[in-house]
């Protein structure tokens, strides 16, 4: 089974918040879990940190429907810098549309990992460990 | 004794009448019986037996009755009158006293009375008379004749005048004359002009001639020698002149026929031409040569072909005026003309009177009429084209006139009359027919432009005395008419005005469609992500419940289960308050103050806007009233107020500024603060979405702005706004008034 060291979960919503960090400890994927409600507080770590591997989250659970800053601008703002991290992380959005056009929309973005839907299962987990 | 004495005597003597003193015949001697034709003898007066008076034998003869002759006797006068008796003789009877008795004694006068006659005769000749000796010389002349020769010269009937050295009368031809009469012995007649006089007519004094007819002959004796030459001049000036001026109206007559402005042929009682005029020459370009055989109607094929003949015939029998028009084709005959052509004629035939040989004769008037056939051909080609054309559009479906640019028609259809409701002349105005135009109305304004218009010009109009609508199509003609189209759209209208609304009504049902559609995908979405967030945090903390065995786990399981059930009981509690705003679109409007609701709304938010100390102004001076529901006002102002309260910068002291006003036809709602502002550009998409926040503002929950939107969009309305960050926003409410 595949460890993750450093897991960001970006979740206005503060029960899913908890949820997913209880549900990725048990399951033992990652053992440093971080949440965030703004996106924009993401992306700043992100910058201060690109080039300290080891301070850079290795998967971020990404919701797409926040305010100030959603899941979107999120991803066209990391689309600008992604590739100057010192470390490839992967990026899960986490959602609970189950939009086809959402869907489609986030294959356009190369280096999202995949699309999951709410709630987060020990199935989704399991993906997630594959992946 | 006495009347036996003197009858004696008497009888031996001369014819003699006793008379007594009364004028009866007392005694009548044999030549005075013979003479008078009465017994001769004694007569008795006093007895009353065959008693005779001078009146009955002499007086009633000679018109000299016995008081004029006893008059005459008794102022010692030569009392005595001449009787033609019945014996031929002229006698004188002379009348004397002869005692108590008084006596006429005749006298035969005949001798003395030829000589005396002739003078008179010679007075009284209407003519002048100038006797010559043989050899010429002047012997006498009556006055007439001097009086001929005073006016002239006044030598030549002086004695001793010689006529053959006369000048005048050898100019004149009067010597040749009396030379002839002198050789040949008998009369010769000549006419002579002896110069000119003057006359006046009319008050204008003219020059004319004076003619005379000059008569010679001669006077022989037994032995047949000439012993005078008599000449007898007679004035015929007035006889000449006439003739003259019936001479010059013969040649006038003639030259008028020959030059009339229509054609003239003469033909005799056998029917030959016998006279063609200039005209009808000129229309026949045709010369008569002298040579040819002399036309004759009766007996021509051309002119019998086309029953000339029968005309001709027609009017020597019947000797009646007949006019007819015949068309004849002259490529037919080459002895009339050379014309080649067909050609209308007018042809007047009449019968005339010769005026020398008395037979009937026919002259006949040719007027050529072609042109006027050809055009009376194209004129009825013409008009039966137009009622052709009126019959067909007559049969249209649609009011047609034609008309002058004054308004003057010339011809309505059927369509048009049934459209005025009454029968339409030639003649007529339009603006008489049709009140309407009689009015400066914009109908009237653009009908009479398109009247004096040069290019077609179409334009629909409504009379609303008529409940029709008309469209008429007004074109100018090449003659200066201009045809007018009209058409009843009544009906089309009527159906467009129906489709339009229909159309309309469906517009709004499809836009309400749509807006509902819309916000039924919105809603999808809405609940897509509001709902199914919750849902899916409580089916994920069931499974971990279920999965848990820890009883202290199990309990924050249930906790954070509370804590996600009242959020979805929040957000459904959102949704139904919206489902009900969108639901309620026909809620009742109340005419409403802004200033009133606003004042509702700040007691009822006293504490926050004391507590953040904004300041609110207003200016609903343009647009103080609003129909709208009283609850979604108060709604709109609370939010609009909570907004600018919420995202107030801590910069400066937060105000609100409320403005109201009317444009086109909408009342518009501002309300501009002084807070955060948002960036536009970025969240100006989501600004009014359900749960969207934009700050990070605890007490934001993303839902005013929402209900806003929904509530005026839900009356008909609209919202926007306008921001720039760290400035302010400026929200702009579009009110839908009724």
């Amino acid at each position: 089974m595949q460890s993750h060291n450093m897991i960001f979960i970006v979740d206005d919503d503060p029960i899913h918040q908890q949820i997913a960090n209880i549900m990725i400890k048990r399951q033992g994927i990652g053992e440093n879990v971080r949440a965030f409600s703004d996106a924009q507080d993401v992306l700043d770590y992100l910058r201060q940190y690109s080039f300290e591997p080891e301070q850079l989250p290795d998967l971020i659970l990404l919701d797409l429907n926040m305010p100030v800053m959603d899941g979107w601008d999120f991803l066209n703002d990391y689309a600008s810098f992604y590739k100057d991290l010192a470390k490839q992380i992967g990026i899960f959005v986490l959602t609970s549309s189950i939009d086809d056009k959402d869907r489609k929309k986030v294959d356009n973005y190369s280096f999202v990992k995949g699309y999951l839907t709410k709630p987060l299962s020990s199935e989704i987990i399991t993906k997630l460990q594959a992946s | 004794m006495m009347n036996a004495i003197m009858g004696n005597a008497l009888t031996r003597a001369i014819p003699a009448l006793l008379l007594d003193l009364h004028g009866n015949l007392l005694y009548v001697n044999q030549g005075a019986a013979e003479w008078l034709r009465v017994p001769e003898g004694e007569f008795h007066p006093a007895e009353n037996v065959s008693s005779l008076h001078f009146n009955d034998v002499i007086g009633k003869h000679t018109n000299v009755y016995w008081p004029m002759l006893c008059h005459l006797h008794a102022m010692g006068r030569n009392a005595c009158v001449d009787m033609y008796c019945h014996t031929r003789q002229w006698v004188q009877w002379q009348l004397t006293a002869a005692g108590e008795c008084l006596l006429l004694t005749g006298t035969d006068i005949s001798s003395r009375r030829s000589l005396a006659d002739s003078d008179a005769l010679l007075r009284s000749l209407p003519c002048g008379l100038q006797q010559f000796t043989p050899e010429g010389i002047h012997h006498c002349a009556n006055e007439v004749q001097q009086e001929i020769w005073n006016a002239i010269d006044p030598a030549m009937s002086r004695p001793g005048y010689n006529l053959f050295e006369e000048p005048l009368f050898q100019e004149t031809g009067l010597c040749e004359l009396f030379e002839d009469v002198l050789y040949t012995k008998s009369s010769a007649r000549k006419e002579i002009l002896l110069g000119y006089r003057e006359r006046e007519t009319n008050g204008v004094v003219r020059i004319l001639p004076s003619y005379y007819d000059a008569t010679v002959f001669a006077v022989t004796d037994e032995q047949g020698v000439v012993t005078s030459l008599q000449l007898v001049m007679k004035d015929i000036t007035e006889k000449q002149l006439s003739f003259r001026r019936l001479e010059k109206s013969s040649r006038l007559l003639d030259l008028i026929i020959e030059h009339l402005p229509i054609g003239y042929i003469q033909f005799d009682h056998f029917g030959f031409i016998r006279r063609i005029n200039h005209t009808q020459r000129e229309f026949f370009q045709y010369e008569y040569e002298e040579t040819e055989a002399p036309f004759n109607v009766m007996s021509d094929p051309f002119a019998r072909l086309y029953g000339l003949d029968k005309l001709f015939k027609e009017v020597m029998v019947a000797n009646k005026v007949i006019r007819v028009e015949k068309q004849l084709d002259f490529s037919k005959d080459s002895r009339w003309t050379t014309q080649s052509r067909e050609v209308w004629l007018d042809l007047t035939l009449f019968p005339l009177k010769d005026p020398v040989d008395k037979q009937q004769i026919v002259a006949v008037l040719v007027n050529d009429i072609t042109d006027r056939k050809m055009e009376q051909q194209m004129r009825n080609q013409l008009q039966r084209n137009t009622e052709q054309l009126h019959l067909f559009f007559d049969a249209v479906d649609m009011g047609y006139t034609t008309m002058e640019k004054d308004g003057t028609l010339s011809f309505a259809n059927r369509k048009a009359e049934e459209m005025a409701g009454r029968r339409i002349f030639a003649g007529e105005s339009i603006y008489e027919i049709l009140p309407e135009l009689g009015y400066a109305t914009p109908f009237r304004a653009r009908f009479s432009a398109a009247l004096a218009g040069t290019s077609s010009a179409s334009f629909s109009s409504y009379f609303p005395r008529r409940y029709k609508w008309y469209e008429f199509l007004i074109t100018p003609m090449r003659d200066g008419t201009v045809s007018v189209f009209i058409r009843d759209i009544t009906d089309s209208r009527n159906m467009q005005k129906d489709l339009f609304r229909a159309n309309k009504q469906l517009n709004k049902l499809n836009k309400s469609l749509v807006n509902q559609n819309q916000q039924l995908e919105d809603f999808a979405h809405i609940t897509s992500h509001n709902l199914r967030a919750p849902i899916a945090n409580l089916k994920a903390l069931m499974q971990m419940h279920n999965d848990s065995r820890l009883p202290q786990e199990r309990e924050q399981y249930l906790s954070l289960l509370q804590e996600v059930i009242f959020k979805i009981d929040e957000t459904l509690n959102d949704l139904v308050d919206v489902v009900q705003i969108r639901k309620n679109v026909d809620m009742d409007r109340e005419e409403l103050a802004f200033s009133q609701r606003l004042q509702y709304v700040k007691d009822v938010l006293f504490a926050d806007i004391e507590k953040s100390g904004i300041l609110l102004t207003t200016n609903f001076e343009h647009a103080p009233v609003l129909q709208f529901p009283r609850l979604y006002l108060d709604s709109i102002l609370q939010n609009l107020i909570t907004n600018a309260i919420r995202y107030r910068t801590q910069e400066r002291r937060p105000s609100l500024h409320f403005m109201s006003w009317q444009e086109n036809g909408y009342t518009i709602l501002t309300a501009e603060d002084n807070g955060l502002g948002i960036d536009m550009e970025r969240f100006g998409h989501k600004l009014f979405g359900f749960r969207k926040t934009f700050h990070k503002n605890k007490d934001a929950k993303g839902i005013g702005l929402f209900i806003t939107k929904t509530q005026v969009e839900a009356m008909g309305g609209s919202i926007r706004a306008e921001s720039t960050p760290g400035q302010g926003t400026k929200f702009i409410i579009t009110f839908k008034t009724e």
